[in-house]
């Protein structure tokens, strides 16, 4: 990973470039890592331009702490939930922390049986970080449950947020290399 | 080594409204970023990034070890062809793989293929993670990403 970032004093246009930039690298080291490779796709590749070529879309929503917040909500991720478990006992279950906006319990597209994890959303993050605070390695049939925020502050998000940009990274900026 | 861990899934075809596709991505830093072109009645295409924390990583991560993909190979599945083509790129720690294949409209093509065993594993994971992205995608945006 590129851990140099080069001081933008035109921000805006070639943000992008750069982010994309650093993320391909990002991804190309840990595929540089790997030393077992199997598979028909790395003789056969397709041009990946399409899905690269243009910006996405992106939440520009609050922050607290290091969670983000979704268009209409918190959402917080719960993991380790039994598979036979229903949506009434995982709402039951947060319902003390305030008014569950959605909850999505996905099934195991095989066995047809609770796939483990769900989504749940909260009007305010202190009822999302309640919830998350009160219920992270606690018992749900049985079953240790984990918590947590689903959507967090990216890396690049300072680089979005144009107020923060002398502060992002506390250390020496230089420029970052070319991608070759 | 927590960190060295992506994953790509495309699927797409050339046809009457050109190329239309779907595909997503988790960067081993939490970058979701989803795509999904349907140019049918000149519909834009939808693109959408979102950070995930590392709690949803992890669970990506299960749901990829408990499939055992990596232990499949690609070799023996239906060779891409008009109707469409998949692809499945998974970097698991020190293991990489890149599977490409045809579009597999149901559990019949899976059965009458020469690997059963190994598309089976395909097809449910490709669900499975259709449905995560899916769900994130539209708890985050409030859309209906399909």
């Amino acid at each position: 990973m590129a851990d140099t970032y080069e001081l933008d004093l035109e921000p805006g246009a070639d943000d992008f470039a750069e982010d994309e930039m650093m993320l391909d690298d990002d991804t190309t080291k840990i595929k540089s890592h790997a030393t077992k490779r199997k598979g028909r796709g790395f003789n056969d590749h397709e041009d990946r331009d399409e899905f690269t070529k243009e910006k996405f879309d992106t939440v520009e929503a609050d922050t607290a702490g290091n969670a983000q917040k979704s268009v209409e909500g918190w959402v917080i991720i719960v993991t380790g939930i039994h598979k036979e478990a229903s949506e009434d006992v995982v709402e039951e279950k947060f319902a003390d922390f305030g008014d569950i906006q959605n909850i999505t319990l996905n099934v195991d597209r095989r066995t047809g049986y609770i796939k483990g994890y769900a989504l749940l959303e909260f009007k305010s993050y202190q009822e999302a970080k309640e919830a998350i605070d009160e219920c992270d390695n606690t018992e749900l049939l049985g079953q240790t449950i984990h918590c947590d925020f689903a959507f967090v502050k990216g890396n690049d998000s300072s680089i979005k947020s144009r107020g923060s940009r002398q502060s992002r990274r506390g250390r020496d900026r230089s420029k970052s290399p070319r991608r070759r | 080594m927590s960190d060295e861990f992506y994953v790509r899934y495309y699927v797409g075809h050339m046809g009457r409204f050109g190329h239309e596709f779907l595909e997503f991505e988790f960067r081993p830093d939490g970058k979701l970023r989803y795509a999904n072109n349907s140019n049918y009645k000149n519909d834009s295409m939808i693109r959408k990034e979102v950070y995930v924390s590392k709690t949803v990583m992890n669970e990506l991560k299960r749901i990829v070890e408990e499939s055992e993909i990596m232990k499949e190979d690609d070799k023996l599945w239906p060779l891409a062809d008009k109707v469409g083509r998949q692809e499945l790129e998974i970097v698991y720690g020190d293991e990489h793989i890149s599977f490409t294949t045809s579009k597999l409209g149901s559990l019949i093509d899976v059965q009458e293929s020469e690997d059963p065993e190994g598309m089976r594993v395909f097809y449910y994971l490709i669900q499975d993670l259709k449905c995560f992205v899916f769900s994130l995608i539209s708890s985050h945006f409030k859309i209906k990403p399909i």
